[in-house]
């Protein structure tokens, strides 16, 4: 298959893969449906595997306004989240975020630091780390 | 989505339980540098380690980062230096050990090793010069690692080596006194030694491996023992099970750096090595989990019967979690580098003799050990021996890297720093090996090596 090396390559391959998925979501007549379901189905999976995606895990203890504090620094640098769950625990607050940075607008440096100040800010630690580590450990 | 409770397990492995890639090793072949021209031979050892490696150190960075494991080394092996330079004058060697060490920090690697010689049968003439010029070498290089291969199950112990290395270990001793004999902290002398070790002081790229592989050693004692805390009283099926899984985890996250790592530098992936590695640090000991299988102090008896299952059980979980398993992949035992190993020797619960011991049943030997700085050179070699021959006859790599700390005694500490740690000196036996040793010769092959 294609050799890929960072996210320049990805990022190729994913608009290639984006472009045929939704030519495959024109079909026109029994022949091309064949087609188009068999690239719409292909292409779906390359969309999802070549997306970057991260754990963003908030621990601290708890207070209002955690959640708005950390969503609004994803959200301003174009930071999709794709799952949350979050729990209390004796005054504890811990939760953690899927979040896709696709089109993130900043490096992963950058918000990094960006969560980081806020999180110092708020009282909480935030961490943000490649979902890879996670389910290289968790899953068989 | 994954767990929960599987993010926040990882997230508290590193930041509370000590867990963390040991080393990211670049391995890499010389031979295309050997020659016995010094001056040319020279240049372009330097040229290729420093092109090679260049951007090894950065692209751990970004690793660490984007990962959130902490890489705490990043290293390089070589070639066995005897095969690169081939030259009879032990100052050559000198020059090429002070060229690797400029490299090295060139690059801004923690250490290089593969300052060594393969010399389990016999010695060639460019082996002989290497391994006279190692006391010079260490005494004027700050991160060159050197070792020295004397006996394998196939081919027996080299007897005359082995008594070389008492004295050569004997005079690095001396010529680094000013620093608690630190150079011998560098040295070792291995039986059955592996081509693909990523630890120091043993690391060297074997002849037989690619031209430039990533190696990656893992380790997580702190791990383990904070998995066995939640099973106290628990049979050994279940102790077996936790640390088999536990293993399986750090190793999938060493494998997951290797393999980023090696795509990043467009480097072939060598192999994972999961050996428990311990560190001074509070947490981070492998003696520690061998207490906390139930062993008052490290050293009582059982304490052997746990290393084993240790050892053992790691190996096991770590070889589903990785597709290339290599290195000297278990438990070490580097007493100085071990806090708990440091406690238990100023309890008095340890000895050199219960140490030797261990070493049947895990993946080193005699590593990091401080032994008064009056030791014979002869008696030194018959440590070498005795371990030589425990990994000979039960076809396992052994190792001894023993410090004979210049003008010190039992009752003083040896001071290291950093990784290298500190350490009770350790009382050795009084009684000479000396007409053992001076007999010289090979100690031949067992006979159960033939197996073909």
């Amino acid at each position: 298959m294609v050799k890929l090396s960072g996210t320049r390559d990805r990022g190729f391959i994913k608009r290639a893969a984006n472009a045929i998925f939704f030519v495959a979501l024109f079909p026109s007549s029994p022949e091309t449906d064949k087609i188009g379901l068999f690239l719409f189905t292909t292409t779906n999976k390359i969309r999802e595997e070549f997306s970057m995606k991260a754990f963003v895990t908030v621990v601290g203890k708890d207070r209002v306004g955690i959640i708005y504090g950390i969503t609004g620094v994803l959200a301003k640098s174009n930071v999709n989240i794709e799952d949350i769950s979050q729990t209390i625990l004796q005054d504890y607050f811990s939760m953690v975020m899927l979040v896709n940075l696709d089109n993130m607008t900043v490096s992963f440096d950058e918000i990094k630091k960006q969560l980081d100040e806020k999180g110092s800010e708020i009282g909480v630690t935030v961490r943000m780390q490649h979902e890879d580590i996670f389910t290289a450990m968790h899953k068989i | 989505m994954l767990e929960f409770k599987n993010v926040l397990e990882t997230i508290k492995m590193v930041e509370h339980e000590k867990f963390d890639i040991r080393t990211v090793t670049m391995g890499m072949s010389l031979l295309d540098c050997a020659g016995s021209d010094v001056k040319g031979c020279l240049a372009r050892v330097y040229d290729k380690i420093t092109s090679n490696a260049s951007h090894l150190v950065s692209t751990c960075r970004s690793l660490e980062s984007e990962y959130g494991v902490p890489i705490v080394n990043k290293r390089i092996s070589i070639t066995p230096a005897s095969l690169v330079l081939h030259s009879q004058n032990p100052d050559d060697y000198v020059e090429l050990a002070r060229i690797l060490d400029r490299a090295a920090m060139e690059v801004g690697v923690d250490f290089i090793g593969g300052f060594s010689s393969l010399v389990q049968k016999g010695c060639s003439r460019s082996d002989i010069a290497l391994i006279d010029s190692i006391p010079d070498a260490l005494l004027n290089t700050d991160i060159v690692c050197s070792s020295v291969n004397v006996g394998c199950t196939r081919s027996g112990i080299n007897m005359d080596v082995v008594k070389k290395m008492g004295e050569i270990i004997k005079r690095t001793a001396y010529l680094t006194r000013d620093a608690d004999s630190i150079g011998c902290a560098k040295l070792v002398v291995f039986a059955n030694a592996v081509d693909d070790n990523p630890f120091m002081a043993g690391a060297f790229h074997g002849v037989g491996e690619a031209e430039c592989v990533i190696n990656v050693g893992v380790s997580g004692p702190g791990v383990v023992k904070c998995a066995l805390e939640n099973i106290k009283n628990e049979s050994f099926d279940v102790v077996a099970e936790t640390i088999k899984k536990t293993a399986f985890k750090i190793t999938r996250a060493g494998q997951l750096i290797a393999s980023e790592a090696s795509k990043r530098l467009g480097v072939p992936f060598g192999i994972v090595d999961l050996s428990l590695a311990p560190t001074p640090a509070i947490g981070d000991s492998v003696a520690r989990i061998l207490e906390e299988m139930g062993i008052e102090s490290c050293g009582a008896h059982g304490t052997t019967a746990a290393l084993a299952l240790l050892n053992d059980a790691v190996k096991k979980g770590g070889i589903m979690a990785s597709s290339h398993v290599g290195g000297l992949s278990g438990a070490f035992i580097p007493v100085s580098e071990d806090e708990g190993m440091i406690s238990a020797l100023n309890k008095g619960s340890i000895n050199i003799e219960k140490l030797e011991a261990m070493t049947c049943v895990c993946s080193v030997g005699l590593d990091m050990i401080a032994i008064p700085g009056d030791t014979p050179a002869e008696t030194i070699s018959a440590m070498i021996a005795d371990e030589a021959a425990i990994g000979v006859i039960n076809n396992k790599t052994t190792a001894a890297r023993v410090i004979p700390v210049y003008g010190k005694g039992v009752g003083d500490f040896a001071e290291f720093g950093g990784l290298l740690g500190s350490a009770p000196i350790l009382k050795v036996s009084r009684f000479s090996s000396a007409e053992f040793i001076n007999r010289g010769g090979r100690i031949p092959a067992p006979v159960h090596s033939f197996k073909n």
